[in-house]
């Protein structure tokens, strides 16, 4: 099967710095692919350069294994749901979904028809006739993704789409956005920089930081086998042991990652560290600790609340929750 | 502590802002008035008769009627070249960014922030070096240079209120540039580029300080005026010319306000 | 909308578009070729032929005119300033800049009541209204409004009628009896050459003073009174500082106006000659070009000056 997109050591540079430094990426067709990052990462402009918004300074991009690097972006195969959905102000909502197929010339009468049908599609059905600037935020959501599969394209590409709306109808569209994708089949990429929605939706994470690929592998692979340092701190908070700590309890090299929620609260036998601060988190309570002079943080059950600052308790893990970074 | 000075004008303040509007308009008023005296060889106040048969004779005076031609025409040429040369100007310098990009804005205002009188001899000089005769087309290219301002204005003010995303968004969604610019661009800056033509058209229609120099034998209605000022032939025709005038340029500029004024920019505010 | 393998397209479109589509092409490849398409037409025009144009009377002032034959000596010299010196010369030029300051400052005065008002006190209708009231005359004709005054001032129209009726005549003769401003009748004085500047470039003031009082925070103005300061305190230390760069600007149109008008002082005034009339007359029948081209360099040195200033001053926030 030919991978949806592909990314051969593409650069973009502009002037010295180095936006998307050497990426190499493999989108497989049918995937949700999440490319998740701070701000600055490289994540947006490797999104722009598949819609061809950008152009590559080096490396070849190719979809569906053609070759687009030279292409412009109204003769790709590939629409884009923009951060700040772009809707056009002068055209009812309609005729916003309808754009593409004015563009390839379909009649009046059947691309509005289609139009209607991309509508409920994502359940904004009989809205056509409304003007962008009537709707809610979610809803232009809507219609940005409506005008953007009318076209049935290969690829499609959400730019940090859910950033703009509120928690609960974030949660809501994360979900309807994983239906609408497995129930179309087609490649989505998102771009994101909240981790916990990286996390949620795709198949696949590309990590990114300072404009290079960290790691690519799939959420449980991301969150419990950190390949660095920053991957491990970016995806989910993660205590980071220092060298020395990990040598003196395993005996080998390079740092480990463990999350606060591996850490047990034993009544013997474990590693004693002193506690240092602790905050009510309504599901868990998180303890801050002091564990041979190095900070920590766990994830507690709320029955241990009561444990006093300054105190000290006795923790452990499973050696498998400790995942070594090697060579970090 | 006085609140109500808050909310309310001092009466000083309201009086002494009447008054400078009123200084703004009355004269302009009075000339409507004189459009309409008995009188015809003073400026007799007050009128001794009202009358409206000035209206008669300016109508059949043909050196009105020919001024009068000139400067349609020389204002919607020098409108539309302006229209053309402003925003392709406009857009080029709100959408890319490049090197010199504050001096052409800088240039292109120029004709407007130097008096009147150097942009009309510079090139009154420019056009004798050039043998060019003074004609119609002379006088088209002083008015365009200066109306190229009026337009650049409203249009780089619209274009900075374009999303930029707008115009991806058309490409992505398969339409080419040409595509964009008609179905995206264009509606979207269409009453900003139309209030601009408006204000180039009046400031044409009007101008004088450099028709004066760039015109040969042609006589534009305000050089006429100017004519009529320093030698005048019929008084009474020459007011009611003025109303005329007054009146045909009050309309574009209502025009081109309500076109714009829910922008962050009324058009007109960078003359 | 169902997604069958066949009615997916592959991943290029290459067919269609056209011309125009291939004109895109190379349009979004060498983006630079689009933006010297869009800039050389305007470019040419004012970079070539009107700049051009300034720079070769800029040159030209640096020529003289040879008295005997009237023709244009073309070797490079200061001569042509130094006629500047003559005392008839200095003459317009003082007069030039003495009406331009007197205008720009009775300008400030008359507009900034209606500024203020339109800026902090008008709302809604009002607020339109004053728009209107202040672009009107600003856009309205030139000729018309200097037409207007020209009835005015006449010595049988309103103004003369006025004081006639009022039994102020007297008050008349006295002011038009003073040496320098006074005159013959009204429209034959300097005095009415400064109310007809005053009159045309008013709204050139009040706009941009309007601007930069809107720009003023209302609690700006509440706070300085919360802290104590009486209303005449409030308006010297907070607003006319803030308010200053909008004065500033207004000047700039006032002042510069004034400095190169030729027109107004030909109609209203006396026989004397303001900078604009001189460079009018001398670049005539006379041919002296480069003397005319020395009188306009005045006008661009003393705003370049002016200008330079303003900009320290921050004044170009207001425009």
């Amino acid at each position: 099967m030919k991978p949806a997109v592909t990314f051969i050591n593409v650069s973009r540079y502009f002037g010295s710095v180095k936006a998307v430094n050497e990426v190499d990426l493999a989108i497989q067709e049918g995937e949700f692919f999440a490319m998740l990052g701070p701000s600055g990462s490289g994540k947006t402009t490797c999104l722009r350069l598949i819609a061809g918004f950008e152009r590559p300074t080096g490396g070849e991009i190719k979809i569906l294994d053609e070759p687009i690097q030279d292409i412009p972006p109204y003769r790709r195969n590939v629409n884009t749901v923009f951060q700040d959905y772009a809707l056009f102000p002068h055209l009812s909502v309609a005729e916003n979904v309808a754009y593409a197929l004015m563009i390839r010339k379909v009649d009046k009468k059947q691309r509005l028809q289609q139009a209607e049908e991309a509508l409920e599609m994502v359940r904004l059905g009989g809205y056509g006739d409304r003007r962008p600037s009537q709707l809610s935020g979610g809803q232009r959501q809507r219609v940005a993704l409506a005008r953007a599969l009318i076209g049935k394209p290969a690829v499609l590409l959400l730019d940090e789409p859910l950033g703009a709306l509120d928690l609960k109808l974030r949660e809501e569209m994360q979900e309807e956005l994983k239906q609408l994708q497995r129930a179309l089949g087609i490649t989505f990429v998102f771009v994101t920089h909240d981790q916990s929605e990286a996390l949620s939706m795709a198949d696949r994470i590309a990590v990114f930081n300072e404009g290079e690929i960290a790691q690519i592998g799939t959420p449980q692979d991301i969150y419990h086998r950190p390949e660095t340092e920053f991957v491990a701190n970016f995806v989910g908070s993660s205590n980071v042991l220092p060298a020395a700590l990990v040598r003196q309890m395993s005996g080998r090299t390079g740092i480990a990652s463990l999350r606060p929620e591996s850490i047990r609260v034993v009544a013997e036998g474990g590693h004693t560290a002193i506690v240092t601060a602790k905050s009510f988190l309504g599901s868990a309570t998180r303890l801050s600790l002091d564990l041979y002079g190095a900070g920590f943080n766990a994830l507690v059950d709320n029955s241990f609340g009561s444990v006093e600052i300054g105190a000290p308790i006795q923790i452990d893990w499973d050696d498998a929750d400790m995942h070594l970074i090697e060579g970090a | 502590m006085r609140s109500d000075h808050e909310i309310r004008a001092p009466m000083a303040l309201k009086i002494a802002a009447a008054c400078g509007l009123l200084f703004m308009h009355v004269p302009i008023l009075l000339i409507f008035v004189y459009a309409f005296t008995t009188e015809d060889k003073t400026f007799q106040w007050p009128p001794p008769g009202y009358t409206l048969k000035w209206f008669a004779v300016a109508w059949n005076r043909p050196d009105v009627w020919s001024a009068l031609q000139l400067s349609l025409k020389v204002a919607s040429i020098s409108t539309i070249v302006a229209m053309v040369l402003g925003t392709l100007c406009a857009a080029a310098v709100s959408r890319s960014k490049f090197f010199g990009r504050e001096a052409i804005s800088l240039l292109v205002i120029l004709p407007i922030a130097l008096p009147g009188i150097i942009t009309g001899i510079a090139l009154r000089s420019a056009f004798n070096i050039a043998d060019i005769p003074f004609s119609v087309w002379t006088i088209v290219l002083g008015h365009a240079t200066f109306c190229v301002v009026v337009v650049y204005n409203n249009a780089v003010a619209r274009f900075r209120r374009l999303s930029g995303s707008l115009v991806e968004a058309s490409m992505d969604l398969g339409a080419n540039g040409f595509q964009t610019f008609r179905h995206v661009v264009l509606p979207n800056i269409a009453t900003s580029l139309m209030a601009g033509g408006m204000l180039a058209f009046a400031l044409s229609f009007d101008e004088v300080i450099v028709t004066t120099l760039t015109a040969g034998q042609q006589a534009t209605l305000p050089i006429w005026m100017l004519e009529e000022l320093v030698r005048p032939r019929q008084r009474p025709v020459t007011n009611v010319v003025a109303m005329i005038v007054v009146l045909v340029t009050f309309l574009p500029i209502l025009a081109a306000y309500y076109l714009t004024r829910d922008g962050d920019q009324v058009a007109g505010q960078g003359k | 909308m169902n997604n069958s393998a066949n009615d997916r397209r592959g991943a290029v479109i290459s067919a269609g578009f056209g011309l125009a589509g291939q004109i895109s092409d190379v349009f979004w490849r060498k983006p630079v070729i689009l933006l010297l398409l869009m800039l050389t037409p305007p470019l040419l025009w004012l970079g070539v032929v009107y700049i051009g144009s300034l720079l070769a009377l800029l040159a030209q002032s640096f020529f003289s005119i040879d008295e005997f034959s009237g023709l244009i000596n073309y070797h490079l010299t200061l001569k042509t300033y130094g006629e500047l010196l003559n005392p008839a010369n200095l003459d317009i030029i003082l007069r030039t800049v003495l009406m331009a300051a007197i205008v720009t400052l009775a300008s400030v005065i008359v507009a900034f009541p209606v500024a203020f008002y339109a800026a902090r006190y008008a709302r809604g209708r009002w607020k339109a209204l004053f728009y209107l009231g202040v672009m009107l005359p600003l856009w309205s004709s030139y000729l018309v409004k200097i037409y207007a005054w020209k009835l005015i001032l006449a010595k049988e129209g309103i103004l003369n009628w006025f004081f006639e009726l009022t039994h102020l005549k007297w008050l008349l003769d006295a002011y038009l009896a003073i040496p320098l401003i006074g005159g013959n009748s009204l429209s034959v004085s300097y005095t009415g050459t400064f109310l007809v500047f005053l009159y045309v470039w008013l709204p050139f003031m009040v706009l941009p003073m309007q601007a930069a009082l809107e720009r003023v925070p209302a609690n700006f103005l509440e706070a300085s009174s919360d802290l104590g300061a009486t209303p005449w305190q409030t308006f010297r230390n907070v607003l006319l500082p803030l308010a200053l760069p909008g004065v500033i600007a207004g000047s700039i149109f006032t002042f510069s106006l004034t400095l190169g008008d030729y027109i107004i002082p030909q109609i209203i005034g006396s026989s004397r000659l303001f900078i604009g009339q001189a460079v009018y007359s001398h670049q005539g029948t006379a041919g002296n070009i480069p003397l005319a081209a020395a009188f306009t360099v005045v006008p661009v040195v003393i705003m370049g000056f002016y200008l330079w200033m303003a900009k320290r001053k921050g004044a170009f926030d207001a425009l």
